[in-house]
């Protein structure tokens, strides 16, 4: 409901806030192309970023992405300094020379692109891994979606990053 | 008033705050280990550049949990609290936070009161989860909803 004038100004004499609906919007998913491509052609975020972050793109909605928005800036990053990697685009990763980077991997599937096909998240949580022919460092922790709906695991999913974190100081004095 | 981040050599002073205004204070250890553990923690300076309160918030993914809030005694009544609790709104908000909850003792009505009239909403209650003078004490969980509000 938009208030005229004279209501606004009524309501702050009184001292009542006023709120306004969020005006939200997606940020377009700030990914590489979808193809596997050569060494030369591995996109410039890929090769800036020490922060790499792989979800699923089919559950990455507005909710999903404010949740992860949160559970960056708890590690002091934000969507604007990391390089999010789709399922898809895992191939691109093959080429990357990582000494310092990690992949912060986001779900069960992910989990299984990356370490095993039968694994789980109760298998792979709580540890790091070496993926991709051992040259990246790999925290995973809960789906974003699984997350929004399971909310009691969000405990969990802050001991995964505050590992993430560990694990990325440790590699930066490497 | 303004604010920054606290800081170790702020804490000395802190818990002298934490001591004259709560009967059952944090100790020195527990601000010690806010800090170590990275909870987000500021302090508030008056133009006397006298620190006159602090608050520590603990981000859970996207929750933001409210430690401790607190205004030294002699300044409490002027709406300082207010702007300290404002202040951590619009963090949780910078922060892309869902959720901002807190516990208040059942018998501390003007910190409720803060918090309702801030648009802070009882959620449950945990049944003598404080220590109190005479025995225990309740605590209301109390929650800010951000989800859909700027």
């Amino acid at each position: 409901m938009d208030l005229k004038s004279g209501q606004l100004s009524a309501l702050a004499e009184m001292g009542i806030p006023v709120w306004e609906l969020r005006q939200q919007t997606i940020t377009e998913l700030v990914t590489t192309t979808d193809h596997v491509i050569s060494t030369a052609e591995v996109d410039e975020q890929l090769l800036q970023c020490d922060w790499l972050i792989l979800i699923d793109k089919q559950t990455y909605n507005e909710q999903a992405q404010r949740l992860l928005q949160a559970m960056l800036s708890i590690i002091g990053l934000s969507l604007q300094t990391v390089a999010i990697v789709t399922h898809e685009q895992l191939p691109q990763l093959q080429h990357l020379s990582a000494d310092q980077k990690i992949i912060l991997a986001f779900g069960n599937t992910a989990a299984q692109l990356l370490l095993n096909e039968k694994t789980t998240l109760d298998a792979c949580r709580g540890k790091t891994h070496q993926t991709l022919n051992s040259k990246l460092t790999t925290v995973v922790s809960f789906g974003l979606e699984e997350l929004l709906n399971n909310p009691e695991n969000k405990v969990l999913a802050w001991q995964d990053l505050q590992l993430a974190k560990l694990t990325h100081q440790q590699l930066g004095q490497r | 008033m303004k604010s920054r981040e606290m800081e170790q050599h702020d804490i000395a002073e802190v818990v002298a705050i934490e001591q004259a205004a709560n009967q059952h204070p944090w100790s020195m250890k527990n601000f010690k280990d806010c800090l170590k553990a990275g909870h987000r923690a500021w302090v508030f300076i008056n133009d006397q550049q006298e620190l006159i309160g602090y608050t520590i918030v603990q981000q859970v993914v996207d929750e933001a949990h409210l430690l401790n809030i607190c205004v030294k005694p002699s300044l409490q009544g002027q709406g300082i609290g207010r702007k300290i609790l404002d202040h951590v709104i619009a963090f949780a908000n910078s922060v892309s936070s869902v959720l901002i909850v807190l516990e208040v003792r059942r018998s501390n009505d003007r910190a409720q009161q803060l918090y309702s009239q801030a648009g802070f909403n009882e959620m449950s209650v945990r049944k003598d989860y404080y220590p109190a003078e005479q025995g225990r004490e309740d605590a209301i969980l109390m929650g800010m909803d951000l989800s859909f509000l700027v």
